[in-house]
């Protein structure tokens, strides 16, 4: 038994960039004081969207944009039903994954007459892989970084794309400053329901791009319920890093060096399906525990601390 | 806060939600048929109501086999429906769906191993209509229930020989979605097969966790072709299986598909260039085994309170002998597949079954020495 563990470091780049879309989709409503569980409902809507608007004009990139546009059209719903219509975010969300698991396979039969998926019906749009001039020829780094989906580079430049928009821009600002507390944020003139739709649109349009790659770049076909929880595992990394763009998607990276790992166990192993098939899960309960506690800790030394100077 | 538009959008997006998933076809009746008049009424002999209870039509093999069957019988005259009950995430409605069923004079009830237990409790309860249980194994049969059992560690073996036949790197695997005691059969079957042809071929086995994640199977066969040579694969999978064939694409291997000809279903369809890594199908025939049955029931015969076990000798499994298959396939492999079919048949050649081993310890054991 031989394992290519370079191959391997190249799989888990692959397996995490759908949880990296989608945990920059959860942190962007996160700094703006949103918890949106919407993210698993939007990154299905997309994916079919992507499927279908390739199939119908033909191109793969028409299906990215068709992705993009579900994702934040579905993200301005819930936004909509949320912020200007008031309703609890969490049961908006909850109702709304539940109608995108009904309603894509709905849409799906209404479209090809199939209930299970589109690889049939529709024809196959894979959005192209590619090699990096000069880094494809070093030798260990060439064969994991170079070659990827276009995609893997665009959630890469997310993740800095978001640490500049929140930690570099007037925007990011006051994104921060409606999370940290609305009601001084609207005391300044900052329009909190503005905002919050702005996070919403860029939080769509994060899912759209899970979706697209889930769809047109991993496979390249729409099935039932394909997301399978990964926008809810991009929610628990941004949970991890307390909403930092970067330390979410080493969470992200680390969930998918999991569910990697899990298959190259199923495959080298014989450990019981059922124990790998937990591994990616209990590491998020895990890491979630870890990173409350150091979190705990930390306040208290920061406590103790001024506890102390205040003695002083 | 406006307490009322806030219930009001509440309301009307669980509405929304209720109405989608309906729709999404959990509960969803397909097809109906007016009953006819001459016929129908009595439970012995004749054609009846039957209620064919399947997860979900669509999935172009076992559920969608099995509405062909009934399809013929609907053009026979009997008066068939055919009702999508949702998978195992589902069964707390089940029984309330048979209910309704039977209160709607449905004399038989037709569904999936899954379905099995929750028939129990209710054949005591309506003695007079008949239950019938396929694709399980089942010992503990009242007199208004039987169980079609099919033997898909026999249609399994021969592809298993192919496969070992056609891999140049002496590495095969066969990927099924979730383990259960059917699944394993067919893992059976195909070990059994590729170690009579080729005792030094291995043969990986995994379960990818899921009936509908394509992007976790293709990511498994990439693995298993990487790290163990693999170069044909064998699905198992439902859905996930089309994750393996996009497997067998990108790394130039061959496939093997399941239940029904799904190198035709691609070539139909609007991607035909992903038929050519299937090189043969497994069929489990579920809808000519409703057919004989309910012909059976028709002609009166006494087919209740047993388990009929259909393998190769009734047509029941198999696999696909199309041209694409005998344009790759090599004839000896060929010719050596149809002997083993013949000697199936006949009696001479037993293929071991999962139903054989005495303990799950056992099957765990057998699986692995073959690796």
């Amino acid at each position: 038994m031989t394992i290519d563990w370079i191959a391997f470091a190249a799989e888990v780049i692959r397996m995490a960039t759908p949880l990296v879309f989608a945990a920059m989709a959860a942190l962007i409503c996160r700094q703006a004081g949103m918890f949106n569980m919407g993210i698993e409902g939007m990154i299905l809507c997309s994916a079919l969207a992507a499927a279908t608007f390739a199939h119908l004009f033909q191109n793969v990139w028409i299906g990215l944009l068709g992705a993009i546009l579900i994702g934040l059209l579905t993200g301005l719903l819930i936004a909509f039903v949320s912020i200007t219509g008031k309703a609890d975010l969490y049961l908006t969300c909850i109702a709304f994954n539940l109608a995108s698991t009904g309603g894509t396979v709905f849409l799906m039969f209404m479209m090809t007459g199939e209930k299970s998926t589109t690889s049939g019906a529709f024809r196959s749009f894979q959005i192209p892989t590619i090699d990096i001039p000069l880094i494809k020829d070093i030798p260990v780094l060439g064969r994991i970084i170079s070659g990827q989906s276009l995609l893997t580079y665009v959630a890469i430049l997310s993740i800095f794309l978001m640490w500049l928009l929140l930690k570099r821009t007037r925007l990011g600002l006051r994104i921060r400053a409606v999370g940290e507390n609305p009601h001084a944020a609207e005391s300044v003139g900052i329009s909190v329901p503005k905002v919050g739709y702005i996070s919403f649109s860029i939080c769509g349009i994060m899912s759209g791009l899970a979706g697209a790659f889930l769809s047109m770049s991993w496979v390249t076909y729409f099935m039932r319920n394909m997301a399978n929880g990964r926008g809810y595992i991009g929610l628990s990394a941004q949970n991890m890093a307390n909403g930092e763009p970067i330390g979410s998607s080493i969470a992200a990276l680390f969930f998918g060096f999991c569910q990697a790992l899990s298959i190259t166990m199923k495959n080298q192993t014989n450990f019981p399906t059922e124990f790998l098939e937990m591994i990616p899960y209990a590491a998020t309960i895990i890491a979630l525990g870890v990173t409350g506690m150091l979190a705990i800790r930390k306040r208290r030394k920061v406590e103790s601390g001024q506890a102390a100077a205040k003695e002083e | 806060m406006n307490k009322k538009l806030l219930s009001t959008i509440l309301a009307s997006t669980m509405v929304l939600s209720l109405a989608l998933t309906a729709c999404g076809g959990d509960k969803d009746t397909t097809e109906t048929k007016k009953p006819d008049d001459s016929q129908g009424g009595t439970t012995t002999g004749g054609k009846g109501k039957i209620a064919y209870c399947c997860s979900n039509l669509g999935d172009k093999s076992f559920n969608d086999s099995g509405e062909a069957g009934m399809n013929i019988l609907r053009n026979e005259g009997w008066d068939v429906r055919t009702v999508e009950i949702g998978d195992d995430s589902k069964a707390d409605k089940w029984t309330d769906i048979y209910l309704d069923l039977i209160d709607q004079g449905y004399q038989y009830i037709v569904g999936a191993s899954g379905q099995g237990d929750y028939f129990m409790p209710l054949t005591s309860q309506y003695p007079e209509v008949k239950f019938l249980v396929f694709d399980d194994l089942r010992t503990d049969l009242p007199e208004n229930m039987s169980s079609i059992f099919y033997a898909q560690n026999e249609g399994s073996y021969l592809v298993g020989m192919m496969a070992a036949g056609m891999s140049k790197n002496h590495s095969v695997a066969v990927n099924v979605g979730m383990e259960n005691p059917v699944i394993n059969d067919f893992v059976t079957g195909f070990v059994n097969g590729v170690k009579d042809y080729d005792p030094n071929c291995s043969v990986v086995t995994a379960a990818c966790g899921s009936w509908a994640d394509p992007a976790l199977m293709k990511t498994l066969c990439l693995d298993q072709n990487r790290n163990n040579n693999v170069d044909v694969f064998y699905q198992v999978a439902g859905g996930s299986g089309d994750g393996l064939f996009d497997a067998a694409m990108e790394t130039g291997s061959w496939a093997i598909g399941v239940d029904s000809d799904q190198w035709q279903s691609y070539t139909d369809g609007s991607n035909p260039e992903k038929a050519n890594v299937i090189l043969t199908s497994m069929l489990k025939e579920v809808g000519n085994s409703f057919v004989s049955f309910f012909h059976q029931v028709e002609a009166g015969e006494d087919v209740w309170g047993k388990t009929v076990t259909l393998g190769l000798a009734d047509d029941s499994v198999g696999y696909v002998d199309n041209d694409f298959f005998k344009t790759n396939v090599p004839e000896d492999l060929r010719n050596a597949m149809a002997d083993a079919a013949a000697k199936v048949k006949a009696g001479e050649l037993e293929v071991k079954s999962y139903y054989d081993f005495a303990s799950e310890a056992d099957y765990l054991a057998y699986v692995d020495a073959a690796k």
